[in-house]
């Protein structure tokens, strides 16, 4: 299993998560795919206007039940708990092993941040990494190349096979 | 120009304190919360013409904020959801027929449009 930090400039974000989101059909049978800063809806309308194939991931959304209450679809799973992390655990962990992922993206660290400090993310991130592994799914985690998050970045660095830079 | 009342929530202190500098620059008086429940606690007495809503804050949900907003008969103050999170059009429509969301302003944000949007509902 290969697990994967991507640092993306804060004014490319949104283009440079499509592109990974692009990368993860290509390479992944199956793709299970953690929002924590774009409802469903709208992360799914930017990847239609892109041209972008969403057919294989499934998506976990823990944006839109905090607003509204979500009308059910077929590939999201709507959860309103990203600050509890061990129900976000769970409810990833549950999503890869029914769809048999490979591959999940988690986007992004830089939004838990929001929620806890960088110690209990990284134990997060640890204890998350390790169950994705022995369930045969790879990750692909994403954050802010920005200084506010340069500790967090540091310490998950240590987690990952390989840190990319996207710009 | 007529004064106002605002209240900002976000549990980003610094851009809580961003806000707050903007908003008085433009004669107005602000109430800072960090969260939902203190927001809450406070939001009767002060009476807001205004609220700039964060989105993503630890404890309450903006859902059950707005809930709680609509049983206290508090449901009529204006909100501007002032967020990193992005919505679809859909979802924004919703939030304005269910709530009195009036706007949604996507951080970061340009200062002259936020100024001037903020002034709209004012």
């Amino acid at each position: 299993m290969v697990n994967i930090l991507t640092l993306i400039d804060p004014d490319e974000y949104s283009s440079k998560v499509h592109l990974v989101l692009k990368d993860a059909e290509e390479i992944s049978s199956k793709t299970v795919y953690v929002s924590l800063n774009k409802t469903y809806n709208s992360l799914t309308e930017q990847l239609k206007d892109k041209g972008i194939d969403f057919s294989k991931i499934t998506f976990i959304d823990t944006i839109t039940a905090t607003i509204i209450e979500p009308k059910p679809i077929q590939n999201c799973v709507y959860i309103e708990s990203s600050d509890n992390f061990k129900d976000l655990q769970n409810c990833i962990l549950n999503t890869v092993k029914t769809n048999s992922a490979d591959l999940l993206v988690f986007d992004s660290l830089s939004s838990l941040t929001t929620y806890k400090e960088s110690d209990e993310i990284v134990k997060f991130m640890k204890i998350l990494l390790a169950s994705l592994s022995i369930n045969g799914c790879s990750a692909i985690l994403t954050c802010l190349k920005d200084d506010e998050h340069l500790p967090l970045i540091n310490k998950i660095k240590l987690l990952v096979n390989k840190t990319i830079n996207l710009g | 120009m007529k004064m106002s009342k605002l209240m900002i929530v976000d549990d980003n202190h610094d851009i809580a304190k961003t806000l707050k500098l903007i908003v008085e620059k433009q004669g107005h008086t602000t109430d800072i919360s960090h969260d939902g429940k203190e927001f809450l606690s406070k939001v009767a007495m002060y009476k807001p013409n205004l609220v700039l809503l964060d989105v993503m804050m630890p404890g309450l949900t903006t859902k059950e904020i707005l809930a709680d907003m609509k049983q206290k008969k508090l449901g009529k103050i204006k909100i501007i959801l002032v967020t990193v999170v992005r919505f679809s059009d859909d979802e924004l429509n919703l939030l304005k027929k269910e709530n009195n969301v009036v706007d949604y302003i996507t951080k970061p944000f340009d200062l002259r449009d936020f100024v001037s949007r903020v002034k709209k509902q004012l």
